[in-house]
C-alpha cells in the first residue's frame, strides 16, 4: 500500500515538475517559475514521497541500511527546511552609503516596508584591490542601536553576522552615477536554518555510508574479477590446452 | 615559468600520456611496465604544471578553467591509484590515461595565464573541498562513461564474463563518484548560504550539476530494479554528457552566473 502511495506521489511530483519546467520555458523570467508557491508544492511533495518510500523500503540491517536512512532523512530535513524558509523566511537587501552616519531601521522591499527591529548604520568600509583592479578583500563595520545601547560589529564576505533574529551578509560594493559608494547587505531571517544545514550534513554522511561502505558489492566484484578476469580466462585456457596436450600424447 | 614554456610542457605532457596509452595495447612482456613508466613521467610533468600554478598564485589552483583542468588531469592519477588497489581496477588504466591525454590536449589549446586574482567570495573554507570533490567525481564519471561505451561496443562480441567485469567496474566507479558529487554540490550549497544567504539560486551551473547528479541517481536506482537494469548504463553516458555541459558549455553560453570565474 505504501509503495502505491509513494508511486502516486512521484507521479504527481513529475506532473508538477513538468508544469514548472514548461512555465520556465514559456515565462520570460525563469527565476519566477523556480520560486514561490510552485517550488513549495514540489518540495512538500518530494519530501512526502521520500518519507513514504522510506517507510515502504525495508533494507537489511547493515552499514548500507544505516546510510540509506541517514541519507533520506537528511533529504527530507533539507526539503522541509527549504519549505519552511520559502513560506516563513525573510530576505531584505539594504544598501548603505559610505560616509552616511544616519541610522536606518526600515527597508522597502517591493511594495511593503519591512521593520528591521534595530537601527543600523555603516561606520566604516575597507576595500583592498589587486594590481589588476579586481577586489581582494572587503570588510565593513556596522553600528547598531537597539534603543538602549550602541554597539559595532565587523563583517566580511563569507562570514555573516548574527544580530537578533537577523543574519547579515556583506554582498559587495557598487558606485552610483554621482560617484558615491554604496555597500550592499542582505538581511535574512531563516527559522529553519539548523534543519536545512543538518539535513545537508546528514545527506552527505548517508551518501558516503551507502556508496563507500558496501562490502557486499565489493566482495561480489572481487569474485567476478577473480573468476572472470582476462588473466584468469587466459590461465584457464592455458590449463585446458595443457590438459588436452597431455591427452593428445596419450 | 612563461606562458609559452607552460604551453610547450602541456603539449608534451599530452603527447606522453598518449604514448603511455598506445603502449597499453602492445602484448609484449615489458609493454605494461613501459606504459606505467611513461605514465609516471607524464603525471610528474602534470604535477609540475599544477605546482607552478599553485606557487605563482599562492593558493590551490582552482580559479580559472586552465587551472581546474590541469588539476583534474592530475586527479585522474590519484583516483586510478585508489581504484587500482581498492577495486582491482588495473584493467581500467588505459581509460584513465586516455582521459588524461584528452584533458591535457584541451589545456594545451587554452590561455595559460597562471596568475589569477582570488575574489573575496572564493576565500572560503568550502572552496577547496567543493572543487576537489567535483574533480574526483568528474574523473570517475568520465572513466565510467568510457567503460560504458567500450562495453556497448563489446556487447556484439558476446563475451559475457568480460562484459560483467566492465559492468561491475562502471558500478564501482559510479559508487565512488556519486558521494563525492553529492558532497561537492551540498558543500557548494552550504558555501552559498554562508556567502550569499541562499542555499540554492537556480544558477545555470547549479541546475546542470543537479541534472548530472540526478542522472547518476537514476542509474543507481535503475540498477537495483531488475526490469530497468538494462537501461541503467545509458544514464552514465547521459551523466557524462551533462558533466561536459556543466563544466564547459554553461560558461561559454550560459550568460551571467555566480560561477562565471570557474
Amino acid at each position: 500500500m505504501n509503495r502505491k502511495i509513494s508511486f502516486v506521489l512521484y507521479v504527481v511530483l513529475a506532473v508538477v515538475g513538468l508544469a514548472i519546467l514548461v512555465m520556465a520555458v514559456l515565462s520570460p523570467s525563469v527565476g519566477g517559475a523556480f520560486s514561490g508557491m510552485p517550488i513549495v508544492i514540489v518540495l512538500f511533495l518530494l519530501a512526502a514521497a521520500i518519507a513514504v518510500s522510506l517507510i515502504a523500503f525495508n533494507p537489511k540491517k547493515n552499514a548500507y541500511s544505516i546510510g540509506f536512512y541517514v541519507l533520506h532523512v537528511g533529504i527530507i530535513m533539507f526539503l522541509l527546511g527549504s519549505f519552511v524558509f520559502t513560506v516563513a523566511g525573510e530576505r531584505v537587501n539594504l544598501s548603505l552609503m559610505e560616509g552616511d552616519k544616519t541610522y536606518y531601521n526600515q527597508v522597502s522591499a517591493g511594495d511593503e516596508i519591512i521593520d528591521l527591529g534595530i537601527n543600523v548604520r555603516l561606520e566604516n568600509f575597507t576595500e583592498e584591490l589587486y594590481d589588476d583592479g579586481n577586489p581582494k578583500y572587503y570588510e565593513a563595520v556596522l553600528g547598531f542601536y537597539d534603543g538602549s545601547e550602541q554597539f559595532s560589529k565587523s563583517i566580511t564576505v563569507n562570514h555573516p553576522l548574527y544580530v537578533g533574529e537577523w543574519k547579515i551578509y556583506l554582498m559587495g560594493v557598487s558606485e552610483s552615477e554621482s560617484g558615491a559608494s554604496y555597500v550592499s547587505f542582505l538581511f535574512k531571517k531563516d527559522g529553519a536554518e539548523f534543519l536545512s544545514t543538518s539535513g545537508i550534513i546528514l545527506t552527505i554522511v548517508g551518501t558516503f555510508c551507502m556508496c563507500i561502505l558496501k562490502p557486499r558489492d565489493k566482495v561480489r566484484y572481487d569474485r567476478v574479477t577473480a573468476a572472470d578476469s582476462p588473466a584468469a580466462s587466459e590461465s584457464r585456457r592455458g590449463s585446458q590446452s595443457a590438459g588436452s596436450g597431455k591427452r593428445g600424447k596419450k | 615559468m612563461t606562458d609559452i614554456s607552460l604551453r610547450i610542457i602541456c603539449i608534451v605532457t599530452a603527447l606522453v600520456y598518449y604514448a603511455s596509452f598506445i603502449c597499453t595495447f602492445f602484448k609484449s612482456k615489458y609493454s605494461g611496465r613501459v606504459s606505467v613508466g611513461i605514465w609516471i613521467v607524464a603525471v610528474a610533468m602534470n604535477a609540475v604544471i599544477v605546482g607552478n600554478n599553485w606557487i605563482v598564485n599562492g593558493y590551490m589552483p582552482f580559479v580559472s578553467m586552465y587551472q581546474v583542468l590541469t588539476f583534474l588531469s592530475l586527479t585522474f592519477a590519484i583516483v586510478y591509484i585508489y581504484v587500482r588497489y581498492m577495486h582491482s581496477g588495473a584493467f581500467m588504466r588505459r581509460y584513465f590515461i586516455v582521459a588524461q591525454g584528452v584533458i591535457m590536449t584541451g589545456v594545451s589549446c587554452m590561455d595559460q595565464t597562471s596568475e589569477w586574482s582570488f575574489p573575496p567570495a572564493l576565500q572560503s573554507a568550502y572552496f577547496i573541498p567543493h572543487v576537489f570533490s567535483y574533480m574526483i567525481s568528474y574523473s570517475l564519471v568520465a572513466v565510467a562513461a568510457i567503460l560504458c561505451v567500450v562495453s556497448i561496443v563489446k556487447e556484439r562480441s558476446g563475451n559475457s564474463s568480460e562484459l560483467r567485469i566492465y559492468e561491475w567496474g562502471m558500478y564501482n566507479l559510479v559508487c565512488t563518484a556519486f558521494p563525492f558529487m553529492v558532497c561537492g554540490m551540498l558543500l557548494g550549497a552550504l558555501w552559498a548560504n554562508a556567502c550569499w544567504g541562499n542555499y540554492w539560486s537556480w544558477d545555470n551551473k547549479e541546475v546542470w550539476s543537479l541534472v548530472t547528479t540526478l542522472a547518476l541517481c537514476v542509474y543507481l536506482h535503475f540498477r537495483r530494479c531488475p526490469s530497468l537494469k538494462k537501461y541503467s548504463k545509458y544514464f552514465i553516458i547521459a551523466a557524462f554528457a551533462f558533466e561536459i555541459i556543466t563544466l564547459f558549455f554553461v560558461n561559454m553560453f550560459g550568460g551571467s552566473s555566480v560561477h562565471s570565474y570557474s
